[in-house]
């Protein structure tokens, strides 16, 4: 039976800071002639894992989503597979053809024209020649790039650089395809193209690995996840699950600040009161709405910022986001132990939906970042008198601008209808 | 199946390697087309360009040699009536291969970061399509050296150009040059990716090394205690056949060029193995 891709009990270390600390650390690492940094390498106290004991296979005709906050060790999983680094411990098998959507247009040349740089990243995606002779028409329609095929591409807009360099990545007869954050590129029609290709690769029994922040796309193509937190596997199993324990997972993480683990703030849950000030959970189109969260700082924070956004539960579309420091509110300094109550004041100028509400708390001068967006929903309900994201409180009239009315706009042929 | 090995795995072995080189060899020719291109396309006199800084050095060291410090045609070319100019030319062009080869071999991986950094292919692919894109200079060089050649047989001088049954050694000359160009170029480059000084100190050698090279001048023009030191260098004999042949029309084989020779491929298989073992670090320190 044909695997796809194994990974078994995989981890990466990485040092911080750089390389060499001292002329011995310089020499020795010249005089070294063997494997670097195996299970025998010698431990540095600025080393840490990066990925920290992973495992998970992907089988042909699967989709795989690996997903985290940033830093979780989702690129660095990607370069693993795609051979560019060797992991420190454990081991990964791959069955057949690797193709990597990790960067588009990876070998572009600006000076060189849309053909040429055709061939050349069809070259360093390693296909053959007469193979890309053979897909050469494909590739240019599916990029619709047609009439600047002899242009130079410095002279392309960003989205014709990005679809033609999706383009040619497409169209590699992979076994196994990895993709990071491409379909991000392009406009609609050209991210419907994508995905469609893409679930014509898994008919034809490819085994895809896909990274991306964009939950809905994952959810809406993956049919098992991969959470990652901090390089350890937070959760593995069916997609809508990881995709609920990626805001958990979310919750304190923070980047290499040097904070411990009790996390950053403690916040209370979150209440929703009306415009009388009652604490309730379901309101109408246009109604005010106070927000309120009261954070409790277990670090000290410089310049912190709090912020605030609004989810579609369905979608995970974010329909609104904004924070303190984007509002120019500023805000003293926190000192540890102490609480301080946030509160917004917004109109639901939204649609009937169920809607998620997150909030975070940063410190703007440093990268620690505490959020939390699972358990706030509210339900906004009322007449389906129009569709969209927002409720833009329409006003409509219809006057004819004739002066004399045809027959079957009148007001007498109106009455007779109406009567 | 292919298993990705961890840091303490072994790489894959030679073999396995090059069948996996050569499935990249289109690949190579196109990084090497890529680098021609773009390096002449915004020029006015394009791939002539590949001959302009032989033939202005070849210029400069026949004025500087024969006008300012007037030394004898004989002490410095071995020969009486070799015109100086065919000589120089003759050692600047395989010497300007060798150190354009080099001068791209080395700065080959970081200046494709970013396609060191995220995508999959043997990585020997960069430092040697670098020297293709030099060898195509050489070889457009190499036919002005023809034309020089000529031009010289039929000028009135007393030298003239014997075609000899030596040229047929010439594929066995460049290929010594290259497999030592090879060996050098995966060696440098991927040192330079880890420190970037190799890059500085190479350019500030180079040219003490062109000096310490037979290029200019022959061999028996220096103290005989010199010589062999000179000799020491692989790329004196290498540059001393290509005259050999081309020139004197002598065979180009003797014990130094042997000597190169045994060089040049244990810097090959040296650089070779050590650029494999090292190869899955470069994305992480590049």
């Amino acid at each position: 039976m044909s695997v796809g891709i194994t990974v078994e009990n995989v981890s990466k270390r990485f040092r911080r800071g750089e390389r060499h600390n001292s002329l011995r650390d310089l020499v020795g690492s010249w005089l070294r002639f063997g494997p670097n940094m195996g299970e025998g390498g010698r431990a540095h106290e600025n080393d840490f894992w990066a990925l920290d004991n992973v495992s998970f296979d992907v089988k042909p005709g699967e989709a795989f989503g690996l997903i985290g906050p940033n830093g979780a060790g989702k690129s660095t999983m990607l370069k693993l597979l795609a051979g560019i680094m060797r992991p420190n411990r454990g081991q990964i098998k791959i069955d057949g053809r690797i193709s990597a959507l990790i960067e588009v247009g990876a070998g572009f040349h600006p000076d060189l024209t849309g053909r040429e740089n055709v061939y050349l990243n069809a070259a360093i995606l390693g296909m053959e020649r007469e193979e890309v002779d053979r897909k050469f028409d494909e590739i240019v329609d599916f990029a619709g790039i047609g009439d600047f095929l002899d242009t130079p591409i410095k002279r392309y807009s960003s989205g014709m650089y990005a679809r033609l360099g999706f383009s040619v990545a497409a169209h590699v007869e992979p076994d196994v395809l990895l993709v990071d954050e491409v379909l991000s590129v392009g406009d609609r029609v050209f991210r419907t193209k994508c995905l469609e290709k893409m679930r014509g690769f898994l008919e034809r029994g490819v085994a895809v690995v896909f990274v991306s922040h964009d939950l809905r796309a994952v959810s809406a193509f993956c049919d098992r996840a991969l959470v990652l937190a901090n390089g350890k596997p937070a959760f593995h199993g069916p997609v809508t699950e990881a995709v609920s324990r990626y805001h958990k997972a979310c919750l304190n993480s923070f980047t290499a600040d040097g904070a411990d683990e009790g996390g950053l703030v403690d916040v209370e849950p979150i209440r929703f009161m009306d415009a009388g000030g009652r604490e309730k959970q379901t309101f109408t189109p246009g109604e005010s709405v106070t927000v309120e969260f009261d954070v409790k700082f277990l670090h000290p924070m410089v310049r912190p910022s709090f912020g605030l956004s609004l989810i579609r539960a369905e979608d995970r579309m974010v329909v609104f986001e904004t924070s303190s420091t984007r509002m120019n509110h500023v805000t003293p300094p926190a000192v540890e132990g102490t609480r301080c109550r946030v509160k917004y004041d917004i109109k639901l100028n939204v649609q009937p939906a169920e809607y998620v509400v997150g909030y975070h708390v940063r410190d703007r001068d440093s990268s620690m970042y505490a959020a939390l967006e699972e358990d706030a929903r509210i339900m906004v309900i009322g007449g389906n008198s129009c569709g969209g994201v927002v409720d833009l409180a329409p006003h409509v009239s219809v006057k004819s601008l004739e002066s004399a009315p045809p027959p079957s706009w009148s007001k007498d042929a109106g009455r007779l209808v109406a009567s | 199946m292919t298993a990705i090995p961890n840091t303490a795995g072994l790489s894959a072995p030679p073999l396995r390697r090059i069948s996996e080189l050569t499935r990249y060899r289109e690949l190579m020719w196109m990084l090497a087309w890529r680098d021609i291109r773009v390096r002449y396309k915004h020029s006015i006199l394009g791939a002539a360009w590949a001959i302009i800084p032989p033939a202005s050095m070849m210029l400069v060291f026949t004025f500087v040699f024969g006008q300012v410090i007037d030394v004898e045609n004989e002490r410095l070319t071995g020969s009486a009536n070799l015109p100086y100019s065919l000589f120089a030319f003759s050692g600047l062009v395989p010497w300007m291969f060798f150190a354009n080869g080099l001068t791209g071999a080395i700065g080959s991986l970081v200046s494709n970061r970013p396609l060191v950094t995220k995508i999959y292919f043997p990585r020997e692919v960069f430092p040697l399509s670098a020297m293709i894109s030099a060898f195509v200079d050489f070889v457009i060089a190499s036919f002005v050296l023809v034309v020089l050649a000529v031009v010289l047989h039929f000028y009135p001088n007393g030298w003239h150009f014997h075609a000899s049954w030596t040229l047929a050694y010439l594929p066995i000359i460049v290929l010594v040059q290259i497999v030592f160009m090879a060996g050098l170029g995966l060696l440098l480059s991927m040192a330079n990716l880890f420190y970037r000084d190799i890059g500085f100190l190479f350019r500030a050698i180079i040219q003490l090394w062109m000096f310490s090279t037979c290029v200019v001048y022959q061999l028996e023009a220096t103290a005989p205690w010199k010589r062999t030191l000179i000799q020491m260098n692989p790329m004196t004999p290498i540059i001393r056949a290509y005259r050999d042949c081309l020139i004197v029309g002598r065979s180009p084989f003797d014990q130094p060029f042997a000597y190169a020779a045994a060089v040049a491929t244990l810097t090959l298989l040296i650089g070779w193995t050590w650029f494999r073992r090292r190869e899955f670090e470069f994305a992480e320190n590049i």
